[in-house]
């Protein structure tokens, strides 16, 4: 019983003191802005472990943690600013009573004597000379009416209730009557008592206890001192005993003045022996040496100390126990119970030969153990935040030894990754961090010279990636030398000079994971202790992990650890294509479509080369598995579709496979040397019938498929929406109307003159040419499958002609009906369709829609009819490039505009908003020579930019053009008056060039001054 | 066995199999099994010598047509063929597919001699050397050589002190 007992105490204290070290650390970052809760976290951490010490009669823990809990309530009350000297007295503290609790059988033997002089020092520096004494004193309590019971309770923790309007109470508890008989434990007691007050004291007397004869023996006294809000009323709540047992000592509601019971100082008490001389004020300063010594030691010790056992302690903690959570625990124990069910219901449908109570029964008992499996899974998942934890400690301590000044970031404390390579981490980690901080941190007066911040920066940042976890330990430091190496590996006779300067530069950073290989020149105490990378790798190794190293000189080294899948068991989706089964790994998996024959026109769209999915609001990548694999399809083509949507998490895409199978948990086997270069798989499985499976790596099958620049231009097309979505879009007409049936195209409506219903026999096609009489004159026709892969316009389409003015001359375009016009804000996709004639694609009401590009269409279809782009200029021709700065918040016509230009021959800078082309101008102020900007953009408009322009002398001169949708007359008034110096259409790409040009200057006698049109 | 075999404590014990026409050896020692074909599940996009994966008692192992490795066509899977279970580098099993098993031959590596170029029209780094025992021609196998895979991963130590 005592046993365990302790060994609750103990874990619970190793957990304490677990976290103890960031908490310090972040509470000397606060500096005066203490955190009040984080220091209250540490304070009772400190306080617990006072009190169960008490109990134990671990009296140096006791002693210890007692002062430290004095520090940090001065800390806690604001009679103390952290800093550093105050935390590593603590750390120094904590990392003693870790020590001491780790191996209490030797508690005793611990010296610690030095802490507790820093301590009781450090308390006594940051108090007003009349106050110090209370530090060595302890008060003298009397129950009211009973003078011959007194009760010695240090003055500080008496101070500290009485400035929190405690109460004070003795009680005299039977340790087996009061506590164990009721079913309840000293620490359970205790922590009763914690969440409203505090321990002051508790002491066993033993030799109450009486002989096994004794009428009495069966007794076991605790004196028990606490501090509690409750007041004696209530007490009773708190713990249950009888009055005569329960004595108040102090009772802040009757003492308003200064306490009644008397309060005697007494002699410095054991507890609180403080070296005879008063202890200097600044102890930090240190001026009589006979104090200061023992502390300077400390605190060389304490570095010493902690690079020596710190893993090796953090490691003997986590080791044995795994702390689980008691929801987690009670759902397992729960399923055990559901687990006898099923088996008996097993059982009786066995007995009973009854098919069907035998299928519910397996059913049932599926479900149990994959639930059991999953919950075992669970509590061996932990957050690696407890491995980073205890980088601050390493770093601070390194950086502090070695004289240098680094800051740590870190960055994904709570991925969860499974115990075993929690634990397999620790070490290799830990030895690259303080490779980071020793070799590759510079020192801050070797940065200054580098012309770099003097503080130096380790980044820690753990991350799942593409179904591995990735750790990365980067420092901005000197980096790694390759060629150094080499010559290091040289020197050292690991390989020839020729051989060295055959390897490549990945190579020569590996040279690093060789046994016996150091690159410091001179060997410190850090992290020379002939423990090198090899053992690093050695390890990583182990846990299937990889290790890369990227770095250039002079400005830091990156390496970066992959860990395979955490956990081997995977809940996975089990697909087929042809004969053969792969399993999707169920977190790829976002949903299972089934598409009829008559839907599959509606939700896929074929177009050009690439097959899109429609889904809902979306337009994902479509893939068909079984041409990337080779294979060929069960399924006749064009009959019904089984797609999974699946995912990587920044890539969304259709995957058609024959037939959807269970889902099944199933265990990851890695693959063999000779598959490794296929990302495509993540491993293998064994299925329940035997077969192995290939289990597939969505994002690897994306590569293979190169499906990456689609779902980029897809992942554009997201953020425009999404972007969209948080201000008003810009609004734009389009006219829908049909190419083939099932072919839904768009043209900008600004650009329509006339839209006529005609009859296929007024096509009349001369000479190759297509045409039509139109108001007295051939209209020259063109199809959308002149020039783009679509299909033809079927014969007995109604056919409609949209007239468009195309450089000053009248175009007709093919289609056929319905016809539409729709207002839309839908973005439009410049990159998933876009090809020759086709400026890219938008979704309208859940179907694609191609956007048509007249001047392609028209360059494309009727290059020898005279409608030719104008001459280039001669400075264009000369390669002498116009620089325009365009403003334009729509990417669409960003990318619309600029291609126009750039294929004029202009270069052009781009900026989303006037606010960046501002800045944008300002970077190039010698180079842009016009500016074309649209009107509504978020940050700075059109109109603000404009006048910014105006008004800077700079660039007051620069010519400035406005676009826009529809500019109204009151539009142009302002826009003139903001600094306009034109207005033009969006999209009305040759009186835009033709501004340009003019603006340029190349045209500017032979045009006359653009108005709008 | 053959009548040339040796029974000295160097002697080493030859697996013998056919690859189409052509009889090669592998050191026994270095077979842990042999197994019939099995249900080989095939891994696209592998290299053209790997013929899938295959369960070997909870273990998936590659399964490499030797044919193909060696060049010497492909394995017409029968009813003689059999898959021998080599331990590959870092003490994975990898199997070996070949037309049929035939019987150990116990040999003194003296009689191994170097095998001439394009012998059975196998390149010559993927051979140890030819044995020739009576009327048997066997061409010995180097495993590690026909086991390599050019997927390396980085830096070995023998890659920098070879």
């Amino acid at each position: 019983m005592e046993d365990e007992l302790l060994n609750e105490f103990l874990n619970e204290s190793r957990e304490h003191l677990a976290t103890i070290e960031t908490d310090l650390l972040t509470i000397e970052e606060g500096g005066a802005n203490v955190d009040e809760d984080l220091v209250n976290k540490v304070f009772r951490a400190a306080h617990s472990i006072k009190g169960g010490s008490g109990f134990f009669g671990l009296t140096k823990v006791k002693e210890l943690a007692h002062k430290a809990e004095t520090v940090l309530d001065m800390l806690r009350s604001g009679k103390m600013v952290p800093n550093a000297e105050i935390t590593n007295v603590l750390l120094a503290a904590f990392d003693k009573l870790r020590e001491m609790v780790n191996n209490v059988a030797n508690q005793e033997q611990a010296d610690i004597a030095d802490l507790l002089v820093a301590l009781a020092g450090l308390a006594s520096s940051y108090l007003p000379a009349d106050q110090k004494a209370s530090l060595t004193q302890s008060v003298a309590l009397h129950p009211p009416g009973d003078e011959h019971t007194t009760v010695t309770v240090p003055q500080v923790d008496f101070d500290r209730a009485r400035r929190s309007g405690q109460h004070v109470y003795c009680v005299d508890l039977d340790l087996i009557h009061d506590i164990e008989r009721k079913g309840r434990t000293v620490l359970s007691v205790f922590r009763d008592i914690w969440e409203s007050g505090e321990i002051l004291d508790c002491a066993v007397n033993y030799e109450a206890v009486g002989d096994l004869d004794s009428p009495l023996g069966n007794q076991l006294p605790l004196r028990l001192v606490f501090a509690t809000i409750i007041g004696p009323g209530d007490i009773g709540v708190l713990i249950e005993v009888s009055e005569e047992k329960l004595k108040v000592l102090f009772d802040p509601s009757q003492t308003t003045t200064p306490p009644q019971p008397i309060m005697t100082p007494v002699a410095p008490s054991q507890n609180f022996a403080v070296p005879p001389p008063p202890v200097p004020l600044s102890f930090a300063l240190a001026t009589p040496p006979a104090a200061t010594e023992p502390a300077t030691s400390t605190k060389l010790a304490v570095s010493e100390t902690q690079l020596s056992t710190d893993t090796r302690t953090a490691a003997a903690a986590g080791d044995r126990t795994l702390r689980v959570n008691v929801t987690l625990l009670e759902s397992l124990m729960n399923l055990a119970g559901e687990l006898v069910l099923s088996r008996n219901q097993l059982r009786a449908a066995i007995a009973q030969d009854d098919d069907r109570s035998l299928t519910e029964a397996d059913q049932r008992i599926n479900q149990v153990t994959s639930e059991l499996q999953d919950a075992i899974m669970q509590t061996r998942l932990q957050p690696i935040g407890t491995v980073f934890g205890k980088f601050p400690r390493v770093v601070r301590d390194i950086a502090n030894a070695l004289g240098k000044d680094v800051q740590l970031d870190i960055h994904g404390r709570d991925v969860a990754l499974d115990k075993s390579l929690i634990e397999g981490l620790s070490d290799p980690l830990t030895h690259m961090v303080r490779n980071a901080v020793d070799h590759g941190i510079e020192t801050p007066e070797e940065r200054t010279r580098a012309g770099k911040k003097s503080q130096g920066t380790v980044r820690l940042e753990a991350r799942h990636e593409a179904g591995q976890i990735v750790i990365e330990i980067a420092d901005d430091g000197k980096g790694l030398d390759p060629r150094k190496l080499g010559k290091s590996a040289v020197k050292k006779g690991l390989m020839t000079a020729e051989k060295m300067a055959e390897l490549s530069e990945q190579d020569l950073f590996a040279l690093i994971f060789l046994p016996g290989f150091s690159t410091a020149e001179q060997v410190t105490d850090i992290s020379g202790r002939g423990v090198g990378m090899d053992v690093v790798k050695t390890n990583l190794d182990r846990l299937g992990g990889k290790v890369e190293i990227h770095s250039v000189i002079g400005k830091g080294a990156l390496f970066r650890i992959k860990l395979p899948l955490t956990l081997a068991i995977m809940p996975s989706l089990i697909v087929s294509v042809g004969r053969e089964r792969f399993a999707i790994p169920q977190v790829n998996v976002e949903e299972l479509l089934h598409i009829n024959v008559e839907d599959i026109a509606k939700r896929i769209d074929v177009i050009g080369d690439a097959e899109v999915l429609l889904l809902r609001d979306r337009i994902l990548p479509l893939l068909r598995f079984g041409t990337l694999l080779g294979l060929a399809s069960d399924r006749p083509a064009n009959s019904e579709l089984e797609i999974a949507v699946v995912t990587t998490g920044t890539l969304t895409y259709g995957l058609v496979v024959d037939a959807f199978h269970d889902t099944e948990e199933i265990v990851v086997k890695p693959l063999g040397r000779h598959l490794k270069g296929l990302h495509e798989y993540a491993g293998a499985t064994i299925l329940g019938d035997g077969a192995v499976a290939l289990i597939l790596d969505i994002g690897g099958v994306a590569n293979k498929a190169e499906l990456v620049a689609v779902a980029k231009s897809l992942a554009a097309h997201t953020t425009i929406e999404e972007s969209q979505t948080t201000r008003t879009a810009e609004t734009q007409s389009l006219l829908l109307f049909h190419n083939a049936p099932d072919e839904l195209c768009a043209t900008s409506l600004a650009s329509v003159l006339r839209i006529e219903r005609i009859k296929p026999e007024q096509v009349e096609t001369v000479a190759g040419r297509r045409t039509m009489q139109y108001r007295g004159t051939l209209l020259p026709l063109v199809t959308l499958a002149d020039v783009a892969r679509v299909k033809a316009i079927g014969d007995a389409a109604d056919l409609v002609v949209i007239v468009t003015n195309v450089r000053g001359r009248e175009v007709g375009l093919l289609g056929a009906m319905p016809v539409d016009v729709v207002e839309t804000q839908a973005a439009i996709d410049l990159t998933t369709h876009r090809q020759k004639g086709v400026a890219g694609s938008a979704i309208i009401g859940n179907r694609i829609a191609m956007v048509t590009d007249m001047f392609e269409l028209v360059d494309g279809a009727c290059a020898d009819w005279g409608i030719l782009p104008p001459a280039l200029p001669e400075a264009i021709a000369t390669g002498k490039k116009f620089v325009v700065l365009l403003a334009e918040d729509s990417d669409f016509f960003r990318a619309q505009v600029k291609r126009y230009l750039e294929e004029d021959g202009d270069a052009v800078l781009d900026a989303p908003d006037g606010e960046s082309a501002w800045e944008l101008l300002l970077e190039h102020l010698d180079e842009v020579q016009a500016v074309v900007t649209d009107i509504e953009m978020p940050r700075l408009t059109g109109l603000g930019l404009a006048q910014r322009i105006r008004a800077d002398r700079r660039t007051s001169k620069l010519p400035i053009v406005g676009l826009s949708s529809l500019a109204g007359e009151e539009d142009i008034a302002r826009g003139k008056a903001a600094g306009f110096d034109d207005y033009q259409v969006k999209l009305d790409r040759d009186q835009l060039l033709a501004w340009v040009r003019l603006h340029s200057g190349q045209l500017a006698a032979s045009e006359p001054a653009l108005l709008t049109t | 066995m053959n009548g040339n075999s040796h029974t000295s404590d160097d002697a080493l014990l030859l697996a013998s199999f056919a690859l189409g026409d052509a009889v090669f050896g592998i050191d026994a020692q270095q077979i842990q099994e042999v197994a019939k074909v099995g249900e080989i599940t095939p891994a696209r996009h592998a290299p053209a010598c790997v013929i899938g994966i295959r369960n070997l008692r909870g273990r998936v192992i590659t399964v490499l047509d030797l044919r193909i490795r060696l060049e010497l066509g492909a394995v017409q899977i029968g009813h003689d063929s059999r898959v021998l279970i080599v331990e590959g580098e870092g003490g994975e099993p990898v199997g070996l597919l070949v037309d049929r098993v035939d019987d150990m031959i116990a040999v003194n590596p003296k009689d191994i001699m170097a095998a001439p170029p394009n012998m059975n029209g196998v390149k010559n780094r993927n051979l140890r050397g030819v044995f020739r025992g009576g009327k048997r021609l066997v061409a010995v196998l180097d495993l590690a050589s026909v086991l390599h895979t050019d997927l390396g991963e980085g830096l070995t130590q023998e890659k920098l002190t070879a």
